[in-house]
C-alpha cells in the first residue's frame, strides 16, 4: 500500500494542516507573541506553552537504506511539523504532549504523511524539586541516556547511535522466522537477509527513544538519579506497538550516578514480551537487556557512550543474545558551531540452527558518523550527517553510505 | 568645593574612586549621613538626578521551568526574575569608561540572577555557576555571538565574555531552556536599572541637555530629551521608541 494515496491519508493531511494553522495562529494571536497570549490564558497559578517546530531532512544513499529507515529510493524527503503543549499546576502537576505530522516516525513508514500522538504525559511531583516524580502517559525509555537528548535540536546527529536504530534479526510479528529452519535458511542465504526485508516485521534492540505507554517513578536525590517505568512493550518493540494494552507489561529500571556536574554515569536493566500484542506465546517470549551509560563534558567537549547487552527468548533456536555499544563525542568549534563523531558496533551470538548446529542470527553490523550542526539563531538549526554502516554479511547486509541534511525551526 | 566635585561617586562609574580628605570631618559627618539615609550620590554643584517610571511590559512567564526529560536538574528551579528596564543617557561627550569595569552575573537556582544587566561598552561580565550541575551560557545575538561551553560551579576564574558593542544581548542556557536574560551594551557612561515596578533614579548626572533611553526587551523602548539641572531632581516622562540595535 505504500505511496497509495488514500481516504485516511487525506484526513491526516487534513489534521496535519489545522495543526500547523493552530501553530502559527498561537505565534502570531497576539501583538506581544503567543507567550503573552498563554499567559492571559492560563488559570492563577498556571502556565501554559506551546510549541510549534517544524523541520526537514533530506536523506540520500545506498539503498536498502541503514538504520530504521524505511524508503526504497535513493533519496527521500523527510519534513516533520510538531506542536508541543505543556502546562504546569503550581509546583506539582505538570503535563505535556507532542503530536507530529510527518512521514512516518521512521522516514519512510508513512510516504503519505501521518499524524501522531507521539508523547503524552501527566507528572505529579511531590515537592517542588526533583526528588520524586510519578508520571503516566506516553513517553521515552528510562533505559539508557541517549533518550534525553533525542530531540531534533538536542542531538548533534540526524540518526540514533547504532543499538536504537538498526533492524536485527528478531522478527515480533512471526514467532517462526526465529525457528532454527528459519535461521539456518538466512544464514546460508537460502532466504533473503533481514536488511532487505520489511523493517515493519522486524525489531530493533532499542527502537529510537521507545514511547511506549505506561507509568514511571523517576527523581534525583543529592547525585544519584534513579527511574523505574512499567510500559505496555518492550525496548525493542515497533512504534506501532507502543499504543497496546498494558497486557503483558514490560519493566525497565535506571539507577545515575552524577558525582560531579562534569561526569554522569548510569546502569539499566529491563525486561519484557518483545512479540506484538495478539501474537500467539507473547507471554512466554522476553527480552531481556543491560545497559551502562556515561557521559563526561567540559567546556567544549561532550563525550558519551553506552554499552547495552540483550538477550531474546526464541521457541526453539535457545536465547539469542546480542551486544552494542557506541561511543560519540561533540566538540563546539565556534559559538552555534559544532562538530560530531560517532562510532558504534552491535555483535551478535549464535543460535541453534537446524539439526542443532549453530547459525549466526544476525550478521554483525558497524557504523561510522560524522556530524555538523550550526545554530543559525537560537531557532533554526542545520544539521548535516554523513554514516557508513557496514557488517560481517557477505551480501544483502545494511552496508552503504547515507547523507543526510536537516533544518529545523522552532518557536 | 573643588574637592567635592572631583569626588563625586557615580554609583554605576566602577571605575571611579571616591577621595575622602582624611581630616575633613564636616565632610565625614556628611557622608555619614548620606550613608545612612541609603543616599549613595553626593550633591555636587553640577550634577543632578533624574526620576521616572518606565512602563515595563507584562511579564511573561516563558518556558515552564521543568525537565521534559531527567538529568539535567539536580536541585529546585528558583523563580525567574523579575523584568526590569535598561535606563540610560546619551549626548555629546559621554562615552563608555575608557577602563570599564568586570562585572559577575552569575546562575542561581537555575535562572539568571537578574532579567537584565545594563554594564557600559567594553565590560568584562563573568558569568559564575552557583548550582550544582552545569550551565552553558551562549548569545547568539548580531552584536555579540559567544557561548561558553559547559562550566561548574567551581570554576575560577568563572568564564567570561566581553559586551564591546552597544546593543541588546539575548541570553540563554544550552542546557535549560527556560534561563533566559539580557544584557544591555551602553556607550555612557550614566546608567542604571528600574526596580520591578519601572522606578528608577539616575543620579550624578553633570547638568545638560541628554537623550535619555530605557530599553526592557528588543520590542520596548522608550526615549526623550531630559535637561538636567544642577542639584535639582527632574522627572522625566518616557515616550515609546522605535527599537535600537
Amino acid at each position: 500500500m505504500k505511496g497509495m494515496p488514500s481516504h485516511g491519508s487525506s484526513i491526516r493531511l487534513g489534521c496535519f494542516s489545522l495543526a500547523i494553522f493552530l501553530s502559527f495562529l498561537a505565534a502570531t494571536v497576539a501583538p506581544a507573541g503567543p507567550g503573552a497570549w498563554l499567559d492571559q490564558a492560563a488559570p492563577a497559578g498556571w502556565q501554559l506553552d506551546l510549541r510549534p517546530s517544524a523541520e526537514v531532512v533530506g536523506w540520500a544513499g545506498d539503498t536498502p537504506t541503514p538504520a530504521l529507515l524505511d524508503f526504497g529510493e535513493d533519496a527521500f524527503l523527510a519534513p516533520r511539523f510538531s506542536l508541543e503543549a505543556a502546562v504546569a499546576a503550581g509546583d506539582h502537576w505538570f503535563g505535556q504532549a507532542t503530536v507530529r505530522l510527518d512521514r512516518g516516525f521512521d522516514a519512510g513508514e508513512s510516504p503519505d504523511g501521518a499524524l501522531r500522538l507521539d508523547e503524552a504525559i501527566v507528572r505529579w511531583r511531590p515537592w517542588a524539586d526533583e526528588r520524586l516524580n510519578v508520571q503516566i502517559g506516553k513517553f521515552p525509555t528510562v533505559f539508557g541516556a541517549w533518550v534525553g537528548q533525542h530531540d531534533f535540536f538536542d542531538d548533534p546527529f540526524l540518526l540514533p547511535p547504532l543499538p536504537y536504530a538498526q533492524i536485527i534479526g528478531i522478527n515480533d510479528r512471526d514467532p517462526a522466522a526465529l525457528a532454527p529452519r528459519a535461521l539456518a535458511a538466512r544464514a546460508g542465504g537460502e532466504a533473503p537477509p533481514v536488511a532487505a526485508l520489511s523493517k515493519q516485521n522486524w525489531a530493533s534492540m532499542i527502537w529510537g527513544p521507545s514511547y511506549a505507554a505506561g507509568a514511571a517513578l523517576f527523581g534525583s536525590v543529592s547525585t544519584v538519579d534513579y527511574a523505574a517505568e512499567i510500559k505496555n512493550a518492550s525496548l525493542s518493540s515497533h512504534p506501532d506497538d507502543w499504543d497496546s494494552s498494558l497486557h503483558d507489561p514490560a519493566l525497565s529500571l535506571r539507577l545515575g550516578w552524577r558525582p560531579d556536574a562534569a561526569w554522569a554515569l548510569g546502569a539499566s536493566a529491563s525486561r519484557g514480551p518483545y512479540l506484538s500484542p495478539g501474537v500467539a506465546g507473547r507471554d512466554d517470549l522476553l527480552q531481556s537487556a543491560l545497559g551502562v551509560d556515561v557521559r563526561w563534558a567540559h567546556h567544549d567537549w561532550i563525550l558519551s557512550g553506552e554499552w547495552i547487552a540483550s538477550e531474546f527468548e526464541s521457541p526453539a533456536a535457545g536465547d539469542l543474545r546480542a551486544m552494542g555499544w557506541f561511543g560519540q563525542a561533540r566538540w563546539k568549534a565556534a559559538p552555534g558551531l559544532w562538530l560530531a563523531g560517532r562510532a558504534g558496533l552491535m555483535t551478535f551470538g549464535e543460535a541453534r540452527g537446524l539439526g542443532g548446529r549453530d547459525v549466526e542470527w544476525t550478521p554483525d553490523v558497524w557504523r561510522l558518523e560524522a556530524a555538523a550542526g550550526w545554530r543559525l539563531t537560537p531557532r533554526l538549526l542545520a544539521k548535516a550527517s554523513y554514516s557508513f554502516t557496514g557488517s560481517s554479511s557477505d551480501g544483502g547486509g545494511p552496508d552503504g553510505h547515507l547523507f543526510g541534511l536537516g533544518l529545523g525551526w522552532r518557536l | 568645593m573643588d574637592h567635592l566635585k572631583k569626588s563625586v561617586w557615580h554609583p554605576h562609574r566602577q571605575d571611579q574612586t571616591f577621595a575622602v580628605p582624611l581630616l575633613d570631618l564636616p565632610l565625614v559627618r556628611r557622608l555619614f549621613t548620606w550613608w545612612i539615609l541609603g543616599s549613595v550620590t553626593l550633591p555636587a554643584a553640577e550634577t543632578g538626578t533624574l526620576t521616572g517610571v518606565v512602563p515595563l511590559p507584562a511579564r511573561r512567564t516563558g518556558r515552564i521551568a521543568i525537565e521534559k526529560y531527567a538529568g539535567s536538574i539536580s536541585g529546585k528551579v528558583g523563580p525567574a526574575p523579575p523584568v526590569v528596564a535598561a535606563v540610560w543617557i546619551e549626548g555629546p561627550g559621554l562615552a563608555a569608561p575608557a577602563k570599564p569595569p568586570r562585572v559577575s552575573f552569575s546562575q542561581k537556582g537555575y535562572q539568571f540572577t537578574r532579567s537584565l544587566l545594563v554594564v557600559p561598552r567594553g565590560t568584562v561580565v563573568e558569568f559564575p555557576n552557583e548550582d550544582p550541575d552545569y550551565h552553558n551560557i551562549f548569545s547568539l545575538s548580531r552584536i555579540l555571538r559567544f557561548d561558553l561551553g559547559r562550566y561548574k560551579k567551581s570554576e575560577t576564574p568563572p568564564p567570561s565574555a566581553t559586551f564591546d558593542r552597544s546593543g541588546l544581548v539575548r541570553l540563554q542556557c544550552e542546557i535549560h531552556e527556560h534561563m533566559k536574560a539580557l544584557v544591555r551594551v551602553v556607550d555612557s557612561p550614566h546608567f542604571t536599572t528600574s526596580d520591578p515596578a519601572g522606578k528608577f533614579t539616575l543620579a550624578g548626572v553633570p547638568a545638560g541637555t541628554y537623550t535619555l533611553h530605557a530599553q526592557a526587551d528588543e520590542k520596548t523602548l522608550w526615549r526623550s530629551t531630559v535637561t538636567v539641572l544642577p542639584r535639582r531632581l527632574t522627572p522625566v516622562t518616557l515616550a515609546p521608541a522605535s527599537p535600537a540595535p
